[in-house]
């Protein structure tokens, strides 16, 4: 895949065309908004990694051109030093597919990456049951199998978890999730998400011990990720929070 | 108050109705308007009078007959001559009203006369009655002298007039309750029948008495029915075919015999002579159309009818209709008694209801007057006596003189209004907000300077009289968020809807930032009367609000970065470091950039308003627990989480109170042992619910306790244990998270057992109806304007 890095800060550049690189992606570095612009009109990305405060055009303007333009549907990654919830909302109401805080954690990052390009390629015929990791979903009878033991959803909360795990580490807005779950985000108490998040959640044991977290995205929606192992820099996450 | 006005006033409209009800049963037994209703009968027989019938004949003893036959009275011969030429004409019954009641001496003149009225068809002379009588007599009855007595039909011949000198009727006298007949009645009896009435002649001394008399429907006249002279008759010039089968009454006409009365149909001045009132009496008698008086119920409610209907119209119209009313009523009540009169017979007299109505309309304005006088009086007392709002400067009111007072009182209560509404204009302009005061409807009452300025080159033209809709407008511009916010507002007022949003921002097209609010005006009954409108310019505050936040974003982003570089650094190139050196490097990177985060919230927390909706407890602790769950297993340490089913409901910022929740977890990761479980519970308690979070560490000495809440307070190291990096900042955000969002926090702890911290956060109701206005897009909003 061919990867575009805009970040005026270098050695971030650097850490994330290292980290694509190791993951077998080709790599172009840009240390200005405008410097990727015009390179666009020339060539082709299959994801663009733009760093939110850059001195001239910012991320977020970066952003807004490259959605006005002819490759508006190129895959778009935020890198931001920003913790702060409403800015990511921002981001997000954008146009951004996804968005990573610094410091860059490497699995992370890479799980990140690979939802976005996983997307932007998927085209998957529907089957009569999926595996998730350790979940098996049965579409006939709505039930997950997992460790053991056999749950009942309803129809749903099957719909509602499945949606969850066919987009692994994206973020979900809440309209997004009520438009494909209910088919309507009219008249629905904004509530309902809400309870059926944490029903499934519940049911499934979607927690840290499973090798899953249902976050939610404070103000934009939720976002399913997998934990691959325990993060080496436990402290920072610890306080520092991710979203 | 109008309520007890309109009652008062139904009350004052009875007492006047039951009043006038009385009064007028009391005129209709003594009659005091009897004059006026007499001159009212009369005048309209006048104008409607009838024919007389040519059946009656009067033979006049007029001057002429004076002049030629002598001197009055005549002997008894020339009666008993014209009697004989009567006869031989054949007239139907003769009515001889002449008294004959002293014999005439030394002439067989009564003997003559005797055979002459004998011989005659039917005669009626007179007899006369004289009460009292002589001595102590009841009366005294004399009949005509000697023979006459037996030879003709008698019947006494009074004609009596009414208190006003004018002659209506004939009386219907009784002696000892027997009848006795008038000579009218006589003749008419024997001129329809052939015989004489049922009735006695009464002797001397018989108690008389009068019974209520048919009045007499008089003829035209006076001098209606044809008239010859008694010495035409005698001289033979009066053809007998003239006199054949006719009642002729023979009688005095000449002035100088005095007989004469005044008559409904005699006018001021004319009198009428004794034998016409008989003739008219007879007259009517035999056409049947003599005037009854109708029973005192009927008469009455005649009366009473038009009274109550204009009763009834001042109880509802103004008082132009009612002058309109009264007069109609009278009109009716004159034309009803008129037409009853001549068709119908009887005489309903109208004067006192004629009197009435022209008395009940004054009568009744005075009432009201009185009434809304003693009202408006009761009113301004007590307004006087009630707490004034502003400073009374008037004197005391004059006691004494109560019109005085009144207009004393009155005077003060106008100043009064005058001075508040001074106090009010002045206190709306004085104030720093644009205000609005509007009807119901959004009209614009009052708009002070404030309004005046604010509107100032956004509307053309006036604001006083204008309605909120296009001074909305003006203010949204072309703002489709604003228009919408308006139209929303306009609605509330439209509807009536108190319970609307009492405050919006609005952010104008100029970059004026609004608070508007909105409130209910009521009166004293609470009934609504209007809406406040109020325009707070909190521009200054917002664009300070927008600075901080600024700032912040700036120090987070420029304390953040160069760690961050740091860290990519170390993890791009640190492979060449030894590894020690590269851990350490990386570890206060880490510290700092944690210290920049905790700053940057806790002054987030502090500064900015959380946002309020429903969410769960349960996720945000499930949330904070997968987020240490790394930290935890990096520590050897386990999270148990206990959460109970169902929702445990708050309201508040989701964010913020997980990122409370964590700051407890890490806390208790931290200085718990290793290999330990760090519980973390949510309960019930009460209305609240509870968080709890628990580690097996050492433990806190209990004096250290109330601190640990305090910004920049950090616990001593356990021992063995190097210092735990961090500004202090985390349970101070715990603290102002949970107090902004109405909670409390709470810490225990055993020494050498383990601590416990948590928070107890109000629970909120199961269905929010906060949902609405919690829609994601309305959070980001409020958020992002944050």
């Amino acid at each position: 895949m061919r990867c575009a890095i805009v970040d005026d800060d270098r050695e971030q550049a650097a850490l994330v065309e290292r980290l694509l690189a190791r993951a077998g992606h080709h790599c172009d570095v840009f240390w200005s908004g405008p410097a990727l612009l015009s390179r666009m009109r020339q060539e082709t990305y299959d994801l663009v990694v733009l760093d939110w405060t850059m001195p001239g055009l910012s991320g977020l303007e970066v952003l807004k051109s490259i959605r006005q333009g002819p490759y508006g549907r190129t895959p778009v990654l935020m890198l931001t030093s920003r913790a702060d919830d409403a800015d990511v909302v921002t981001g997000l109401e954008a146009g951004a597919d996804d968005y990573v805080v610094k410091p860059v954690v490497a699995d992370v990052f890479l799980a990140r990456v690979g939802a976005i390009l996983r997307r932007a390629a998927m085209n998957r015929p529907p089957a009569t049951s999926v595996r998730h990791g350790p979940y098996l979903f049965d579409r006939a009878t709505e039930t997950v199998h997992f460790q053991g033991v056999t749950v009942k959803l309803t129809a749903k909360e099957f719909a509602l978890a499945l949606v969850f795990f066919e987009n692994l580490s994206r973020p979900l807005s809440r309209t997004w999730l009520l438009e494909t779950v209910w088919g309507t985000t009219a008249e629905l108490e904004s509530r309902t998400l809400d309870a059926h998040v944490s029903k499934i959640r519940a049911k499934l044991r979607l927690r840290a011990d499973m090798g899953y977290r249902l976050l939610p995205v404070y103000s934009y929606g939720y976002r399913l990720e997998g934990i691959e192992a325990p993060a080496p820099q436990g402290e920072t996450v610890a306080v520092a929070g991710d979203g | 108050m109008l309520a007890r006005l309109r009652g008062g006033l139904l009350g004052e409209w009875l007492a006047l109705w039951g009043i006038a009800l009385a009064l007028v049963a009391a005129a209709t037994a003594w009659a005091p308007f009897a004059r006026l209703d007499n001159v009212l009968h009369d005048a309209l027989l006048r104008a409607a009078p009838a024919r007389p019938s040519p059946d009656i004949l009067i033979v006049a003893i007029d001057d002429r007959s004076v002049h030629a036959l002598g001197r009055w009275p005549w002997p008894r011969a020339v009666h008993a001559d014209l009697l004989g030429i009567l006869e031989k004409a054949g007239p139907r019954v003769i009515g001889y009203d002449v008294l004959f009641v002293e014999p005439e001496r030394g002439t067989p003149g009564d003997e003559w006369l005797a055979r002459a009225l004998a011989a005659a068809a039917p005669v009626v002379v007179p007899y006369l009655v004289e009460v009292p009588g002589e001595g102590s007599a009841a009366s005294r009855i004399v009949l005509p002298a000697g023979p006459l007595a037996r030879a003709a039909h008698l019947g006494h011949a009074i004609v009596k007039a009414d208190a006003d000198g004018v002659v209506r009727a004939l009386p219907r006298l009784e002696a000892d309750g027997q009848p006795l007949a008038h000579l009218a009645d006589v003749v008419a009896e024997l001129a329809r029948t052939g015989r004489p009435p049922s009735a006695i002649v009464p002797a001397s001394g018989a108690v008389i008495g009068v019974r209520p008399a048919l009045r007499i429907r008089f003829r035209e006249g006076p001098a209606g029915y044809p008239q010859v002279s008694f010495s035409d008759v005698l001289a033979g010039r009066v053809p007998p075919e003239f006199l054949r089968d006719r009642i002729v009454l023979v009688g005095a006409t000449a002035a100088g015999l005095g007989d004469r009365h005044a008559t409904p149909m005699s006018g001021r001045l004319e009198t009428m002579p004794g034998v016409e009132v008989l003739a008219n009496h007879v007259d009517s008698t035999l056409a049947g159309d003599r005037i009854r008086l109708p029973p005192a119920w009927a008469q009455f409610l005649f009366t009473a009818l038009p009274l109550s209907l204009l009763m009834l119209g001042l109880l509802r119209f103004g008082p132009r209709v009612n002058l309109w009313l009264g007069l109609l009523w009278a009109a009716v009540t004159l034309a009803a008694s008129a037409l009853l009169l001549w068709l119908g017979r009887v005489w309903f007299a109208p004067a006192t209801a004629l009197v009435g109505l022209a008395l009940i309309y004054p009568l009744w304005g005075w009432r009201r007057l009185d009434f809304a006088n003693r009202f408006m009086g009761a009113e301004l007392e007590a307004l006087a006596s009630e707490p004034a709002i502003l400073p009374r400067r008037h004197p005391p009111p004059p006691v004494g003189d109560p019109v005085a007072r009144q207009v004393a009182l009155m005077h003060a209560a106008i100043q009064d209004v005058r001075d508040l509404r001074r106090f009010v204009g002045e206190s709306l302009d004085s104030l720093p907000d644009a205000t609005l005061v509007t009807d119901l409807e959004g009209r614009i009452l009052i708009a002070n300077d404030a309004a005046v300025d604010l509107f100032h080159g956004r509307l053309a033209g006036p604001l006083l009289g204008l309605g909120l809709e296009p001074a909305l407008q003006a203010l949204a511009g072309d703002e489709p968020e604003l228009m919408r916010e308006a139209r929303d507002l306009l609605d509330a007022i439209a509807r009536g809807d108190r319970a609307t949003r009492s405050t919006r921002e609005w952010r104008l097209a100029d970059g004026t930032d609004l608070d508007v609010r909105l409130a209910f005006f009521s009166d004293d009954a609470g009934r609504p009367l209007g809406w406040i409108l109020r325009f707070v310019d909190i521009t200054p505050l917002r664009e300070a609000e927008r600075q901080r936040e600024e700032a912040l974003r700036l120090l987070t982003h420029d304390m953040r970065s160069p760690q961050a570089s740091i860290l990519a650094i170390l993890e791009a190139e640190g492979a060449g470091l030894p590894d020690g050196l590269r851990d350490r490097i990386a570890r206060y990177a880490s510290q700092t950039l944690a210290l920049a985060d905790q700053y940057v919230q806790f002054a987030r927390a502090a500064l900015t308003r959380p946002v309020l909706e429903p969410f769960d407890l349960n996720e945000a602790a499930l949330d904070a627990a997968d987020d240490l769950w790394p930290l935890a297993r990096a520590r050897g340490n386990r999270i148990s989480t206990t959460v109970p089913d169902g929702e445990a409901l708050v309201l508040g910022d989701r964010a913020l109170v997980t990122r409370a929740i964590q700051n407890l977890l890490g806390n208790a990761i931290k200085y718990g042992r290793r290999g330990t479980a760090v519980a973390l519970a949510v309960t019930r308690a009460g209305d609240d619910w509870c968080l709890a979070v628990h580690d097996e560490g050492p433990g806190i000495p209990p004096a250290q306790l109330p601190s640990l809440f305090e910004p920049f307070r950090r616990l001593a190291a356990p021992e063995g244990r190097p210092p735990e990096p961090g500004a202090g900042l985390g349970l101070a955000f715990v603290k102002r998270v949970v107090e902004r969002h109405g909670g409390q926090v709470f810490a225990t702890s055993t020494p050498g057992r383990g601590s416990t911290f948590g928070f107890r956060l109000p629970a909120a109701p199961p269905r929010p109806d906060q949902a609405a206005d919690a829609t994601p897009a309305a959070a980001a909003r409020a958020r992002a304007a944050s």
